[in-house]
Parts: C-alpha cells; structure tokens; sequence
C-alpha cells in the first residue's frame, strides 16, 4: 500500500535528525544528517538548509535525494525518494522552519551553531516503510475532531466579541489544558498587535503590544502562517524581539504595560487569525513544557483560528447594525473628591490621577467619551456613533473599533474604580463614572 | 564504466600496503557508540540509504567492516554489490560528533558470531549515549533487533574522512598523519 506524507509526520517533527543520501557528478555518494525534515503539504518536504556542504552541492547537481526517518515514538523507520525542486529563502514556509531550527538549536546545544539559510523544497515521490521492530504508540490525550466540534460549537455560540474571547481561551483551558494563552488584535495603522485577552498570567497584560515580525507572535501575524516552537529558543523571546524592535517609534509603541507571556515558554505556537486573507489578529499559546504543542495541536487550532476570524468578521459587522442612541441625561453627579484625568495627544495617553492607562486609539476613544460626559452630560454610546465621529478621526480601515473598546473596558476594569464602561446592548455601551472628573489636556509636545 | 569514474583517486588507496588513512582516535571514535548511516547509489546515481548496527576496525584501519540487516537494506545491498561505492557517516548523537568515510571497494560479506557479538556492544554504548539525551534503551533496542541470518557484513578500504560535525569545519577532509 502507498504510504501518505500525512500518515507519517511524527517522523518529520525533528525529534530525530533526518538522514540524506546524496550523489555528485561522478558517482560518489555522499550521506549526512539533516536537522529538519520538514512537512510542507501532502507531496513535499523541505530540508533545512543550513551549511554550504557536499549535500548541498551534490542536490544542486543532481536532485535525486534519499532520506531516512525515524518515528521518535514507535521507532518506525521510513525511507524517502525525494526530488529537489528549490530554495525558499524567505516567505511563510522560511519563516516556519526557521523558528523550529532555533528550538531545535538551543535545546541540542547548537545556538549560534545552526541558522537556516534556505528551505530546500522536494518533491515526495516515494515512502518506503523500512521493516523493523516498532512499539505501539501511546493513546493521544484527547480526540482532536471531537475538540474541535465542541469548540466550534461554542465559539459559534457567542454573540459579542468579549464573550468570543472568553469562550476561546477558556476553551482551550477546559479541553486542552492549555493553561497559558493570549488573543492579540491587529492594529494595521500602528503596525503592532494588542492584547485583548489572556488566560493564565499573573497580570492580564491586556492592552500590551507585539511589533509586527517580532516575537513567535510578531512573525505569524508577517507571514500570516502558523509558527511553533517546540523548545526554548532565546531569539524568539518577547524581551528580545522588543529590544530589537529599533524601527518602530516607542512613543507609538505601548511599552508601559508588560507582555504577560512566561518569561522562558518552551513551547510556542501562534496562529494569525485571517478572514479573506486579511489578518485580523493573532491567537497564541505557550507552555513551559518541552515540545507541548504538536503537528496536531497546529492543525487543529488552525482550524478554530480560520472559524475564530469568521466570527469576527461577523460580529464586527453586525456591531455597525444598530441604531443611534439618543443622548440621555446623566441623574445625579457622583460625589466625592474630583479625580484629574489627564490627556497627551502627542500619542493618547491618558493618565488617571498619576496612573498611567492607555495610550493611541483606545485613550483617544475615552477621552472623546469624558469629553461628552463633562460638556454635554453624556453616558450613553454606540459604536456607530464613534466610528462616524469626525473629531475622533478614527482610521477607516481600522474595523476593530469593538476590539478597542474590550480593550479599554478592560484596562479600566483593573486599574481604575472610577471609571468604567458597561456593554448596554450591541452596539451601544454607558460610560459609568463614579467619581467627580476634572478633564486636564496637556499641549502637544508637553512632557509626560 | 562505473568504477572508472568513481572514487577520488588519492595515492592511499593505489598503492599497497599503504598507511591507513584513518587516523587512530577516528578508529576509535567509529568503534563506539555511534550512529552508523551507509549510502551508495544506482547506475542511474540515484542514492540509496540505510542504517547499520555496528562497525570494526581490522588491519591496523585499512579495511571497515560495516554490519547491517539485509531485510532493511536491499537496495543499498544491490548498489553496493554494482558500484562498490560507499559512504558512511558516524555520529556520537550527544555531543553531535560526526565523520564521513568514503571508499570505491565495497563488498558483501557473510556475517559471523562475532559479527553478533559486534553488534550487542555497539548496541550497548549507543543505548547509553542516547539515554543521555533522553531516549529510552528499550526505544534503542528496537533498532537492534534482527534475525541472526539477517545480518550482512559489508566491507571496504576507506579512501577518504571528512570531518562532518556542524560548524564552521563541517565537511573538512582529515588527512592521516605522516
């Protein structure tokens, strides 16, 4: 029987180096060891590309290749006829296997050693199953069709976007055990991810922000493909991806509120949330576990990754069908001491009392609400409302006004008792302001 | 046809008797616990690839004697036999230690009971160098495992070593000392 590249990619995870048999010219065969035998589609893999080597030379002049696998588990034994077809070397594919190697390097000793130059793309022509003793392999710890039914069911259930979240993370948590996990969304005038939502962390982290290419997170939202690492790999933490970051302005950058991510994850997985082929956000997982996350564990939250964007495309919809709100008159003004809040416009951050919390599109939205409620006695909005809202200027192609607003109810939910927001129905929101205000706006340009 | 533009022609293997060209720690080193990977190719060059479980070292490391399960390696068998052309990395897993040997003589050979008992010391130094990175013995055993009259010595005069762990030296060629 035909064996399928698909019924064998325990053999191609890296556990064990591959085997390559390779011939120049002149007949002289030549054999070495691969660190990545890496599953591309059902017909091709692709070699890590690593060192200017016989192997190398030889494939480049003649393409026919023999490599030998081993199933890390069961101690299967596969030979493969394989035709090298090219060298990728940048792209969704370069990107993927260049995380992996950095795992796979630092976890064998070989930072600094291994770094991949290229993705030598072949063509699968044959499997062969080298006969052979093979022990059983152990029961999965859970039914991946039967997870993804389930989750399915309940992300499809939810009919707003802070509910969505809550279902997916907590998901993950109750039938996965993945117990560390963050939805970031996607600012595309800024460039950047921010944090809506966390699982597992300390602090939540919510409103802290990843550079687009930096980090596992970073680099899956670029190259809009799956990135897993199944090691600790330095190069891929989010301290150094930010330390790096030198292109991207800090003022634009929220670099107040910490990323809540474990500080040495030894597994890694982000997957971009794409609807049309536009990204709209990034969900990520880590564990401190070694090779936590497997080829299933990234098919199957590729799948809850494309229904998670469809139903975020839906609700960011159906959160500009709803009517306008008429203005209501607050009741009675809060009592108390009179609370400054204090504005930058410089890069929208807003500061209540001397505590600082939020900054860009997010402190421009509540600043425009405290506006309203200080000069116009206003606490009742709709997302409609802000989005047509000249003064705000909010960008046009930026669909996540709903996103925004989860962000800072939330941001406002753990720092501040004074102020919050309240979902009133969908689409519309109360600004709830328990505290005499004093609205202070400082000059562009003033120092913070 | 086929031997003729085989081989790297160096004056180690023409003339005769010679010095071997493996030096004494690399005798050493491929005796140990190492990984034994044995590729030939087909008339048409196509490669052929196969695991063995065990190498010696005879005549002062002028002749390899490589052990291998005939049932797991036919078509490196039938190339070998055709061409004579082999190549054989050895690799400590551990420290990532590697060496290329290349020779143009290859032949087959009928195993022995020391070719056995070859191959349950290899087994046992390999076992423990791959419990340090953490795969079981029992995991290693099943690579081990063969009928006795499966196993196959194959035979050659090595012409060529190449350093072959990762890094900068990676696929140095190792001349014998004077």
């Amino acid at each position: 029987m035909k064996i399928a590249l698909d019924t064998i990619r325990h053999s191609l995870e890296g556990a064990i180096p591959g085997v390559v048999a390779t011939c120049d010219a002149n007949g002289i065969p030549n054999v070495s060891y691969v660190s990545q035998v890496h599953y591309v589609d059902s017909n091709q893999v692709a070699l890590s590309f690593q060192f200017f080597n016989k192997t190398r030379g030889n494939m480049l002049a003649n393409p026919q290749l023999t490599a030998y696998l081993i199933d890390p588990e069961t101690a299967a034994r596969y030979r493969l006829a394989l035709l090298y077809l090219r060298t990728e070397t940048d792209g969704p594919l370069f990107q993927n296997m260049k995380a992996k190697l950095a795992g796979i390097a630092s976890h064998t000793g070989m930072a600094g050693v291994f770094e991949l130059r290229g993705a030598d793309v072949c063509r699968v022509l044959d499997i062969e199953r080298v006969p052979g003793a093979e022990a059983p392999r152990a029961l999965p710890p859970y039914n991946w069709l039967t997870v993804l039914r389930a989750l399915g069911q309940r992300v499809a259930g939810c009919g707003d976007m802070a509910g969505l979240f809550e279902e997916v993370l907590g998901g993950l948590e109750e039938m996965l055990d993945i117990r560390h996990s963050l939805l970031l969304m996607w600012d595309e005038c800024g460039h950047k991810l921010y944090t809506v939502a966390s699982r597992g962390y300390v602090h939540s982290g919510i409103g802290s922000e990843i550079p687009l290419g930096c980090g596992v997170i970073g680099v899956a939202a670029q190259y809009q493909t799956p990135i897993r690492i199944t090691h600790m790999a330095a190069e891929y933490s989010y301290s150094k991806a930010v330390r790096e970051n030198a292109g991207l302005d800090p003022q634009r950058l929220e670099t107040a509120i910490p990323f809540p991510g474990l500080a040495e994850p030894h597994s890694q997985m982000a997957l971009p949330l794409l609807a049309s082929g536009k990204l709209l956000g990034v969900l990520y997982v880590e564990s401190a576990q070694d090779m936590r996350f497997g080829f299933e564990d990234e098919d199957g939250l590729s799948v809850l990754a494309q229904q998670i964007a469809l139903n975020l495309v839906q609700l960011q919809q159906a959160g500009d069908v709803e009517t306008d709100t008429a203005a209501v008159a607050v009741g009675a003004s809060p009592a108390g001491a009179r609370l400054q809040i204090r504005f930058y416009p410089a890069n929208h951050s807003v500061f209540i009392g001397d505590d600082y919390l939020i900054k860009g599109v997010a402190g421009a939205i509540l600043w425009r609400l405290l506006h309203y409620y200080v000069h116009e006695n206003r606490t009742e909005f709709s997302n409609r409302e802000l989005r047509l809202d000249k003064h705000l200027n909010l960008p046009d192609i930026d669909d996540n006004l709903e996103a925004r607003l989860i962000l800072l109810q939330r941001r406002l939910a753990e720092k501040s008792s004074a102020l919050a927001i309240v979902k009133t129905g969908r689409g519309r929101f109360r600004l709830q302001v328990n505290q005499p205000v004093q609205l202070l706006e400082h000059e562009v340009g003033a120092a913070l | 046809m086929i031997g003729s533009s085989a081989g790297i022609p160096t004056p180690m293997s023409t003339t005769a008797p010679s010095p071997p060209v493996l030096r004494p720690e690399d005798a050493d080193f491929i005796r140990s616990g190492v990984s034994v990977c044995v590729a030939s190719r087909d008339v048409r060059h196509v490669p052929s690839l196969a695991r063995g479980l065990g190498c010696a070292v005879c005549d002062g490391g002028r002749t390899l004697r490589l052990l291998l399960v005939k049932s797991q390696s036919e078509a490196l068998l039938r190339d070998l036999e055709k061409s004579g052309q082999i190549a054989v990395v050895f690799t400590r897993p551990s420290t990532h230690r590697s060496l290329q040997i290349k020779g143009s003589d290859a032949r087959l050979e009928t195993a022995s009971s020391g070719d056995e008992q070859l191959v349950q010391t290899s087994f046992e130094a390999f076992a423990d160098d791959l419990l340090t990175i953490g795969f079981s013995r029992a995991f290693t055993g099943l690579y081990y495992q063969h009928e006795k009259s499966d196993l196959v010595a194959v035979t050659f005069t090595p012409d060529d070593v190449f350093l072959q762990t990762p890094g900068p030296n990676a696929g140095a060629r190792l001349e014998p000392l004077p």
